[in-house]
């Protein structure tokens, strides 16, 4: 019963549906219709629509072309013009930059005329000094006539203009002579004032010993000597430093038994050297014309590794070969210096007192010496 | 006692056979060896050869510390100087040399008087100077 009335129902229901749904077709159609218009077409306006679009967006790119093309042209031109202006520039600073150069080469014998000139004007002014200083009271003729002097100046040349030179550095001037060995050799003799820096010429220095013995007397010699010291001739009481050194293996008593005798006794092995190193200089006579100087070197002296305080008479001269030759001699007792002092069977026996000498000949280095 | 005076003796045998070594004051100065050289008025050929000072006197001595030369026999040399300068330096020369008499000259500079010894030694004694010079035996 129930299932009949079910399929009743649906059935009813059906039918009821399919008349409400075209119920609602026939009203929809009525409103929407007179809206809606229906066009039939085979599509060539809208591409016309898109050729136009796409032919707008050409010409508007070639005109942004052509104005970029034409602010091309234009930056160009002006870099250009740039170009060409510093160009220009650059080569009138080149021509005004060689000009120049042409001038100074042209003016640059004169310059060094001009410098050579002033060279012998200070060596003359020098001269005149010298002159001045030497011939006394101004009344007194001088002792060269001041005219050759003057002669010796090379003449300026006036047809160059003066050239401005930056002023260099002061340099003392040093004449060169060509001497007979070809070489061109700067003009300059032994000096005895100012400190200097001698340095001790070892194939031609010595130093030895006088000793007394029993029977013999002998003398023990070293021709190795090396050193250098520091010292204002002129002034030596402004002090006088260096050091001044012998390798006892060196020393010649012209006896080799008694040279073996005289290392062992030195301890040469362990005690290789004597030193000499001078602290002070007391001048008892200091004559600079004739380039002399006698005093008393105080120094200390180290022998078989035992120091002393020396003082050495020393006498000074300056040879032929301009070198400063230095001669001195001091007592010397080998107990001071704990050297056993050689004696053979208590008989033969050798003084404790020697007579230690040197003999130095010295060259001044060139270079400036500062204290 | 009689090997002692034995020893004493024969100590005092070879003591007395030893003559006294002691050096004069004057003598203490290291010789050079050129003083007892004897000179002659160089010939042209005695001029080759190669040189090195050995001894320099006068005002070059100031600033020379030695000089090299080589002479050739046609006549050209070069030479070498240390400049006794701040720093010391060589200096190096070519030209000629030429000799009249005993009087040399290199290139247009002052003449020197040239002499040689036996050893071959050679002596230039010029207006500024004196150097010897020690022929270089080829090495």
């Amino acid at each position: 019963m129930t299932r009949d009335m079910m399929k009743q129902g649906l059935r009813f229901l059906g039918a009821f549906s399919l008349l409400a749904w075209t119920g609602l077709g026939l009203v929809a159609w009525t409103q929407v219709g007179e809206r809606v218009t229906f066009v039939v077409s085979d599509g060539s306006d809208a591409r016309d629509e898109s050729e136009r679009l796409v032919a707008d967006r050409v010409e508007t790119l070639s005109t942004d072309l052509d104005e970029l093309v034409a602010a091309l042209e234009s930056n160009l031109g002006r870099i250009a013009e740039a170009m060409a202006e510093e160009s220009n520039a650059q080569a009138a600073e080149s021509a005004r930059v060689h000009e120049r150069l042409v001038a100074l080469e042209a003016a640059l014998p004169s310059a060094l005329q001009a410098r050579e000139t002033a060279g012998a004007l200070s060596a003359t002014l020098a001269r005149l000094e010298a002159l001045a200083a030497t011939s006394g009271p101004l009344d007194q003729p001088p002792a060269l006539p001041i005219a050759s002097l003057v002669e010796e100046t090379p003449p300026v040349a006036e047809s160059e203009p003066p050239i401005a030179v930056e002023a260099a550095p002061a340099e003392p001037v040093v004449e060169r002579k060509r001497s007979f060995l070809a070489f061109d050799l700067p003009s300059r003799d032994f000096r005895f004032e100012g400190v200097q820096r001698f340095e001790v010429l070892d194939d031609l220095s010595r130093v030895g010993f006088d000793a007394k013995s029993t029977l013999h007397d002998f003398t023990g010699i070293s021709d190795h000597v090396r050193g250098e010291f520091t010292v204002d001739l002129a002034h030596p009481e402004n002090g006088i430093s260096g050091a001044i050194t012998v390798r006892v293996d060196t020393l010649n008593t012209g006896v080799d038994g008694r040279d073996e005798a005289l290392r062992e006794h030195m301890d040469n092995e362990h005690f290789e050297e004597l030193t000499f190193e001078p602290t002070r200089f007391d001048a008892a006579r200091s004559d600079a014309s004739q380039l002399q100087l006698d005093g008393i070197v105080h120094g200390k002296l180290t022998i078989h590794g035992v120091t002393r305080e020396v003082e050495v008479a020393v006498q000074t001269h300056v040879d032929e070969s301009r070198r400063l030759v230095l001669e001195g001699e001091w007592p010397l007792l080998l107990s001071d210096y704990e050297i056993p002092v050689p004696n053979q069977l208590g008989v033969v026996s050798m003084q404790d007192e020697v007579r230690a000498w040197l003999r130095l000949r010295t060259r001044a280095r060139a270079e400036s010496v500062a204290r | 006692m009689s090997i002692r005076l034995l020893c004493v003796a024969l100590l005092l045998a070879q003591a007395a056979c030893i003559s006294p070594s002691v050096l004069e004051p004057e003598d203490r100065a290291p010789r050079t060896g050129f003083e007892d050289r004897v000179w002659r008025p160089a010939l042209e050929s005695d001029i080759a050869g190669t040189y090195v000072s050995e001894q320099l006197s006068g005002q070059l001595a100031i600033v020379l510390r030695m000089v090299v030369y080589r002479f050739e026999a046609e006549g050209t040399y070069t030479g070498a100087a240390l400049l006794d300068d701040d720093p010391p330096h060589f200096e190096v020369i070519s030209g000629s040399w030429q000799l009249d008499q005993d009087s040399m000259r290199l290139d247009d500079g002052p003449a020197a008087q040239a002499q040689v010894d036996e050893y071959g030694s050679l002596r230039l004694n010029g207006p500024d100077g004196t150097v010897i010079m020690r022929r270089e035996r080829p090495q």
